[in-house]
């Protein structure tokens, strides 16, 4: 055991013990600590295995940078993976695993793999695997690959909400530079949101201190907090600022403590970015032992959690920002060596070799000494500190360019991005006074700002060189060292984005967070570059790994895809419906709780000898209204409209500007200046957006108006050869002999002092009548019309047996029996094409060498014999070009046929019109059947039933 | 793949009655939609209506809710014996039954508007059309909360959102 716990101190609270295991041992912490600051309080040293080699690691940082300590966290029967223990607060009764370990972390079967190294470089599986193939070893490979595992009992509920929010100044992290800039603009009466991923606000603050106007820096940021909330705006911890998206929006996830996480979508005039900075490590030979530590995660563990990381201490350093630590962990009883790079340094009581580096680390499960030049020291923690790297990442999300500032070692912001400023270490101002200027002058302070002592800081890069020598890792995470680098440099891949993909260096769940700078300038160093020169990796949100629950929200379930409601659902629940989604609306399937297949035959059977009332609320209902109406309807649609006499209603396709069949329908003509466009269930939105954008883009806008009434109205529709009998034995005050209401001319009428309109359609074949109401009249429409029906031998429809009657006719579905190729003439509607002189949406398309391909596939009917089973629909039909199969189409709808006794099924085959009466081949699932192409109508091919 | 058992939607005027959130559906309202020129339309059906852009003030009579430039939905206490068709310059469509109107109050109210839209509502717009909850709808501002108006094919998903504020 190296690290202890102290007796006092930190902001932990000795008072409330949690009792928690990892990797099965028991361990005790006290409310308050992270999961690693417990471990370590326990001497817990080895905390993961690395992603390659398996090698041990311990804990590096204390925060979300943290590459290794990465664990899977059960709570209540319930695993969470991949939580950082560097970041995840302890809970009573957790258990808490390693990740890619087995069994344990300090005990790793697959500790031998390390040894393999020499054999096993950068890229290796590129060049390994390619013989005999890749799928021989991908088993292997993927049951290895990955870090936690998932808990398929873990389902979270979908309670995480979504708030949207504006504010005038978003500022990210409270630290000094955020807490100057959010006390400047809130001062200023502004509305302001301060937001740090910390459950306490204070940045930098918090463990290494500082005194502003003189007074603890404490009371200075609750003063800010209070002017920030007194001005309208919010103060959030535990917040993450994870992305910067178009138009500066950006997402946090707040992590409350009594109610779901949620997530937040905010919109700021400005933003501040003032995210601190990372430490990163010096890339020293085996670096990557456990029991080396970043320099100022140390003083973290000591100043929040009261946990001294090591006894015998090597601080290794290039800068100055180490001697507060190194004296720190003296005060607090270990024995501190300092090695400083640098010729000199800050005065420092504590012995500091000059001029000298780590040269090597000895121990393979922990630290146990150091060389340093010639000699060694004995030590049981090493603690690096390399510089630091600007926090840039939502800077850099938000198109932000960077450079290499040389003083600071350290690639800082440009500027330029509109509406985002970076203040403090995120823009490389490294000292407390520089950081509380640059806040406030960036929240708009225009007096002076927070007074501190003007601090000190000094570097002298210490970047990886082409010729060091040993195993020194880069990344960390990823397993990538320096050598790794000089390999990818000497195969070529010199471009950072080159380099990522095949080395992984800075993927994963940290991003490189502390390994990138030192990869950029590695890369510079063997390609003979400058920093500047060789570039960045390209910085995509998330910052730091976000719930997956988090991101979706509430959208689950049923907020998934959410669908309409129909007026009438009560009304067939009680009937015995049941609901499923067609087109995004909810409606009856079929009625009754029997055997489906046999329900829907017996509706379809009804409707064919009888009558059958059918919903069909949801088709579309969009009126074009005005007196250049019929000029849009023509534009709109493939066949012409504006020769339709009011009262009168016809069947037509609209297309797409490819040619391709978009949507098909009936139009009615309520007037001489007025249509209403009856489109599928499930393109409605669709068909009334392309109205309105070909309305305000062509035509004069002020002489036509685009009104979607579909929800005003529920349609009721009654088919079948009794239907004129049951609508008449209903007392309804209209004429529907076939002189009065021929088929496809409608009437209008009145039901219950309301408009009542009766279209004579048809998408069954046989008589059929659309009664439509508005909505709240026709739950009474509907119990009169039901009343009647078995009188007269009718029945419910639902739309499963009417998909079977439709079929029968060769009556399409859009998206069903077409695809996204599909032309009208495909479909055998030619007329528009040949005889239209006028401008419509697509017609330009159908004279393009392809509609006139003669492979086209076009909407035939295929039979086979009687007792036969359906063909599976989407089965390809397939003709046999030498040992191979060929696909020449599909099954689109197939179904067996209670009016025809026998299966039936419609299909688009290459050059299916031409080929009726052909036998073809059709595969499904490893077997091949035969069918015939037939004429897609299979019954009452005269259309005589449409009159009976 | 499994069906999924959706619930039956929702009925009745009470849609949501807890202690920090209510949800009521108005009923009785005359809707109609009017286009081209909106002034005129005004005139001729509701005389003196204001028009309202996003989060306006509600009144209790007559109002119009601007659907984008050259569109708006008519409130009126009761429905109106409109023609529908055309004018001159302008038109006019009843949909008394077509949209839902839902008046949400309580303490929760402005959480559930922060959930349910991205809009500006400080700044305002001419238009009072949104997303609500992903669905097009238009909001206006009520004296103890807001009022949302999707097409009622909606109102079910609507009420769903609102219930897990």
């Amino acid at each position: 055991m190296t690290s202890v716990r102290l007796p006092t101190g930190g902001a932990v609270d000795r008072g409330r013990p949690l009792a928690f295991t990892f990797d099965g041992k028991p361990y005790l912490g006290f409310t308050g600590d992270s999961i690693a600051s417990a471990l370590l309080a326990n001497g817990v040293r080895i905390v993961g295995r690395s992603f390659k080699y398996h090698r041990p690691r311990g804990i590096w940082a204390a925060w979300t940078e943290e590459p290794n300590a990465i664990v899977d966290v059960a709570r209540d029967g319930k695993t969470i993976p991949n939580l950082r223990a560097t970041t995840e607060p302890l809970a009573n009764d957790i258990t808490v695993r390693s990740v890619n370990a087995a069994p344990t972390a300090a005990a790793d079967r697959a500790a031998l793999i390390d040894r393999l190294a020499p054999v096993l470089p950068a890229g290796f599986y590129y060049k390994t695997f390619l013989w005999p193939r890749w799928e021989t070893f991908e088993g292997s490979i993927r049951a290895m690959a990955g870090l936690g595992r998932v808990d398929p009992n873990n389902r979270p509920p979908a309670d995480n909400p979504q708030f949207n929010a504006r504010c005038d100044l978003l500022v990210v992290g409270a630290g000094p530079a955020g807490l100057a800039a959010a006390g400047a603009a809130a001062r200023a009466g502004r509305i302001v949101f301060l937001i740090d991923d910390h459950a306490e606000i204070g940045g930098q603050f918090v463990h290494r201190g500082g005194a502003i106007e003189g007074g603890d820096w404490r009371n200075w940021a609750r003063g800010v907090a209070r002017a920030v909330e007194a001005a309208g705006g919010r103060v959030m911890a535990r917040t993450t600022a994870y992305g910067v998206y178009d138009g500066n929006l950006v997402c946090a996830w707040e992590r409350r403590m009594a109610e779901p996480d949620a997530l937040w979508r905010i919109r700021p005039q400005k933003i501040v970015i003032a995210a601190g900075a990372i430490e990163r490590p010096l890339i020293v030979p085996d670096n990557d032992r456990p029991g080396v530590m970043s320099a100022d995660a140390a003083l973290v563990y000591l100043k929040r959690y009261a946990v001294l990381v090591g006894k015998r201490v090597v601080v290794a350093t290039n800068n100055d920002s180490a001697y507060a630590v190194a004296e720190a962990l003296t005060e607090a009883g270990a024995q501190v060596e300092l090695v400083d790079s640098r010729a000199s340094g800050p005065a420092c009581s504590l012995p500091v070799t000059h001029g000298a580096a780590i040269e090597g680390v000895i121990g393979n499960r922990s630290v146990e000494a150091v060389r340093i030049g010639e000699r060694t020291r004995d030590c049981d923690t090493l603690l690096l500190s390399g510089g630091w790297s600007p926090t840039v990442h939502l800077y850099a999300q938000a198109r932000g360019r960077l450079r290499y500032d040389e003083t600071r070692a350290a690639l800082v912001p440009t500027g330029g991005v509109e509406g985002l400023s970076v203040a403090g270490a995120a823009n490389g101002a490294f000292t407390l006074a520089d950081a509380l200027r640059e806040g406030h002058a960036a929240g708009g302070g225009e007096v002076a700002g927070p007074n501190a002592a003007a601090g000190q800081y000094a570097i002298q890069a210490t970047w990886p060189k082409a010729d060091d020598q040993g195993r020194r890792w880069i990344d960390f995470q990823n397993d990538v060292t320096l050598k790794d680098v000089a390999l990818a440099a000497r195969e070529g891949y010199i471009s950072l984005e080159h380099l990522k993909r095949y080395t992984m260096l800075g993927m994963a769940t940290d991003q490189g967070k502390t390994a990138n700078v030192n990869a950029i300038a590695a890369m510079a160093a063997l390609t003979g570059r400058t920093i500047d020169e060789t570039g960045t990796t390209t910085y995509r949100p998330p910052f730091a790994p976000i719930p997956m629950g988090v991101i979706a929200g509430r959208r689950r379930g049923a907020l998934v895809n959410p669908l309409r409601r129909l007026p009438l659902e009560a009304a067939h629940r009680a009937d015995g419906a049941q609901m499923r989604e067609y087109g995004g609306w909810l409606r009856p399937a079929w009625y009754g709780p029997h055997d489906p297949e046999r329900a829907i035959e017996r509706e379809a059977a009804r409707a064919r000898d009888a009558v059958a009332l059918f919903d069909g609320s949801s088709l579309g209902k969009i009126e074009i209204i005005g007196p250049d109406a019929a000029a849009l309807a023509d534009f709109h649609s493939y066949n012409r409209l504006s020769t339709l006499k009011p009262g009168r209603i016809r069947y037509g396709f609209v297309l797409q500007e490819t040619g391709v069949v978009f949507d098909d329908g009936v139009t009615l003509r309520l007037a001489e200046d007025r249509f209403l466009v009856s489109c599928s269930s499930g393109h409605t939105d669709a068909v009334r957006v392309r109205l309105e954008l070909w309305r305000q883009d062509r035509f004069d806008a002020r002489r036509i108006a685009i009104h979607d009434t579909t929800a005003q109205w529920a349609t009721l529709i009654v088919t079948g050869p009794r239907s004129r009998d049951l609508i008449e034995a209903c007392g309804l005050d209209v004429a529907l002999d076939d002189q009065s209401l021929p088929h496809m001319a409608f009437a209008t009428a009145m039901f219950e002092r309301g408009p009542l309109r009766i279209a004579r359609v048809s998408f069954t074949g046989d008589r059929s009548y659309e009664l439509s109401v508005p909505a709240s009249r026709a739950g009474r429409l509907r119990a009169r019309l039901a009343e009647k029906l078995p009188a007269f031998g009718g029945g419910l429809l639902g739309l499963e047996a009417l998909m079977m009657l439709r079929a029968e006719k060769g009556f399409i579905v859009i998206g069903k029996d077409t695809d996204g190729t599909t032309m009208p003439h495909d479909l055998g509607v030619t007329g528009p094409r040949d005889l239209r002189a006028d401008e419509y949406i697509g017609k330009r398309a159908l004279s393009m060498p392809v509609a006139g391909d003669p492979r086209r596939k076009q909407l035939v009917g295929l039979s086979v014999a009687g007792g036969d089973a359906p063909l599976p629909t989407g089965a390809h039909v397939v003709i046999r070009e030498g040992r191979a199969r060929r696909s020449q189409g599909y099954v689109t709808s197939s179904y067996f046929s209670p009016s025809l006794g026998r299966p039936i099924a419609l299909g688009l085959i290459e050059a299916g019109l031409s080929r009726i009466g052909e036998t073809v081949g059709v595969y499904h699932l490893g077997a091949e059947r035969r069918a015939t192409i037939a004429n897609p109508v299979a019954l009452d091919p005269e259309g005589k039933r449409l009159h009976a | 793949m499994r069906e999924m058992e959706w619930p039956p939607a929702r009925g009745g005027e009470l849609l949501i009655d807890r202690q920090r959130l209510n949800a009521r559906r108005l009923g009785g309202l005359g809707q109609t939609l009017i286009s081209g020129d909106l002034q005129a339309a005004i005139t001729e059906i509701a005389p003196g209506a204001p028009m309202l852009g996003l989060y306006a003030l509600a009144p209790a009579g007559a109002h119009g809710l601007r659907i984008g430039r050259t569109g708006a939905l008519l409130m009126t206490p009761a429905p109106i014996s409109v023609v529908d068709g055309w004018r001159d310059g302008w038109c006019a469509t009843s949909v008394d039954d077509a949209w839902a109107a839902v008046e949400v109050s309580g303490v929760d109210a402005p959480q559930a508007l922060m959930q349910a839209t991205s809009a500006d509502l400080a700044s305002g717009s001419p238009s009072a059309a949104v997303l609500v909850f992903g669905l097009r709808g238009l909001i206006a501002r009520t004296p103890s909360g807001f009022r949302v108006h999707v097409e009622a094919s909606w109102l079910e998903t609507l009420v769903a959102w609102l219930d897990g504020v």
